[in-house]
């Protein structure tokens, strides 16, 4: 095992910070939007367009809503589909990995190939397709994206099943005349489970990019509920007006990916071991 | 190939008529007499299959039909008009992200485990979780509002371009590098590179003409996937930055419920992505002796 294996996830100093600079962050949209003295949806028509100002922390948008109360609750529905959505890939990458493994042969080369094939397939296409086809809802949004990202997911999962297969407890399992259906559930899926989750974690900025982007088009999370994709694009079209509508969802979601890739990258080079001591 | 596309435009075909409300869906509801006329004039009250028929009909001979909401263009119109800008931005961002890539993995192969190695790594990690809707609102707040360097949108000259590329491309060059990274360390590893050491090659030569050429084709191989996830970015690009290129058709056209016109738009980036790996695995052919047509 390498050395970064042995200090443990929270070493080194610049994790630690990471890591407290990220739950502020998480913190902050969970209970930004409560303490503010605004509701995220309220207009204000004594306060338009306004700069930030002590009342308004991140001043106001053009039909006068706070933004300090928009960009956390942005950030919160941001992050809560990011988990939603990768949820749902877990749950369709796990068992179609597991059973392609483990099962082999003729079901495995189809399975495997059928993933090949969407791979292929732009997923971007796809997502908005789907979003296109399941009406803007912000509860439809997140099994889009979940179903096009479970690829990456069931491959992973594969490989380790490939690998379990042929573990000692599994064959006497089969020795025992376990049905296959058991051994999978009960034997190879809880073992797969520990690298699978932390894959799922690595994928959560990515979910989020997603999220955003199809937000940011107009064809994901609809008016008054909000998410850093659809600020965006609001900003963005006022920007020498008020360029503070841009920059605040701007940099929440800069700082989020930023804080959950550092995390991430921490995370895949203990998990894949010596990437960095290969000479 | 030609598999591939038709999958693609089948299953984008019925996923888009399943869905609820059509083309002609307003705020304010056209009388059905109206309504009757104007799908009778598209052929939208055919039955589904049917009209899946000739579209497919139309498709082999060329026609990709109206426009259902820019009204007097076809929709092959639109998409050659956009189809140049999206393949300049596109293809420039990429070129920019695997030519620095390279250079910056190699370097960090070269220097691998030293300060300026970490400090580059750094930098790809920054790199990779600024996606170009991130990447662009930054530069734009940076060198159009504070700055007043460049434009912050529309398409009138070269200089207008500088922004949509380099946030198009800055993901990319972090994730070529990273890669080039470790396929050169790979190359580094092996028993050629030993035996040029032995001879006295010195370290700019060898790292040059030795391991990067041998590390190019996993490089080059990634261009494929690359580019169909630039796809997203340059749609966050040409809306953010007004540029119209076929992105903005393509959203245009997903919020319009434009069917032809996502259609034509999926046809032409499958059809570009298909491509760019057939051109790849050509390249490849010339630059690795080793693989061979059987």
């Amino acid at each position: 095992m390498t050395r970064e294996s042995q200090i443990g996830f929270f070493g080194p100093v610049y994790v630690k910070v990471t890591c407290g600079l990220l739950l502020l962050v998480l913190a902050a949209t969970i209970v930004g939007p409560h303490v503010a003295a605004w509701e995220y949806d309220a207009i204000h028509w004594e306060a338009i367009g306004v700069p930030p100002s002590s009342e308004h922390w991140f001043g106001t948008d053009n039909v006068g809503r706070d933004l300090f109360t928009r960009t956390m609750m942005g950030g919160r529905i941001s992050l809560l589909i990011a988990v939603l959505a990768t949820t749902v890939s877990f749950c369709i990458g796990l068992p179609w990995g597991a059973v392609s493994g483990y099962v082999g042969g003729t079901t495995d080369q189809v399975m495997m190939r059928i993933v090949d094939g969407m791979y292929a397939v732009p997923y971007v296409l796809i997502v908005i397709v789907l979003v296109v086809m399941l009406g803007r809802d912000i509860y439809l949004l997140f099994i889009a994206i979940g179903a096009v990202s479970w690829l990456d997911v069931s491959r992973i999962v594969r490989g380790q099943a490939l690998v379990l297969k042929a573990a000692p407890f599994v064959a006497s399992a089969r020795a025992m005349g376990l049905p296959e259906y058991r051994i999978v559930v009960r034997h190879v899926v809880p073992n797969v489970l520990g690298s699978a989750i932390v894959f799922a974690t690595l994928m959560i900025p990515s979910v989020i990019i997603s999220e955003s982007f199809i937000s940011f088009l107009g064809l994901g999370v609809q008016e008054p509920m909000t998410s850093l994709g659809v600020l965006i694009a609001d900003g963005s079209k006022n920007i020498y007006a008020s360029p503070w509508q841009l920059a605040f969802p701007t940099g929440l979601l800069t700082v989020l990916l930023l804080l959950m890739t550092v995390l991430g990258e921490r995370l895949r080079r203990m998990v894949t071991g010596a990437e960095r001591s290969l000479v | 190939m030609l598999t591939t596309i038709w999958v693609v435009l089948t299953l984008t075909f019925f996923l888009l008529r399943v869905a609820p409300g059509g083309p002609f869906d307003s705020e304010r509801a056209v009388s059905p007499a109206v309504e009757k006329n104007l799908l009778a004039a598209y052929d939208l009250d055919d039955p589904l299959l049917h009209q899946y028929g000739s579209y497919l009909w139309g498709l082999v001979r060329g026609d990709l039909g109206p426009s259902y909401k820019q009204k007097d263009f076809t929709v092959a119109e639109l998409l050659f008009h956009g189809l140049p800008i999206s393949l300049l931005i596109g293809g420039i961002a990429l070129t920019i992200a695997v030519t620095v890539g390279l250079f910056l993995g190699a370097t960090m192969a070269r220097y691998r485990n030293q300060k300026l190695d970490a400090a580059l790594e750094g930098f790809v990690t920054c790199g990779l979780a600024l996606p170009p809707l991130v990447a662009a609102p930054l530069l734009v707040l940076l060198f159009s509002l504070v700055l007043r360097w460049l434009p912050a949108g529309g398409l009138e000259s070269p200089l207008h371009l500088v922004l949509p590329v380099i946030s198009l491309c800055i993901p990319y060059i972090a994730a070529f590098a990273r890669l080039s990274r470790s396929s050169c360390l790979e190359a580094l590893n092996q028993p050629f590179a030993t035996a040029a050491q032995a001879k006295g090659v010195n370290n700019t030569r060898l790292l040059w003409h030795h391991v990067v050429p041998s590390a190019l084709v996993p490089v080059l191989s990634f261009v494929g996937p690359a580019a169909a996830t630039l796809l997203a970015g340059s749609m966050v690009v040409e809306v953010f930055f007004s540029i119209p290129g076929i992105g903005h058709y393509f959203v245009q056209g997903a919020l319009d419920r434009d069917y032809t016109l996502v259609l034509g738009a999926v046809l032409v980036y499958t059809t570009s992505i298909l491509l760019l790996n057939f051109l790849i695995d050509l390249v490849f052919l010339r630059i690795d002796p080793r693989i061979q047509l059987n």
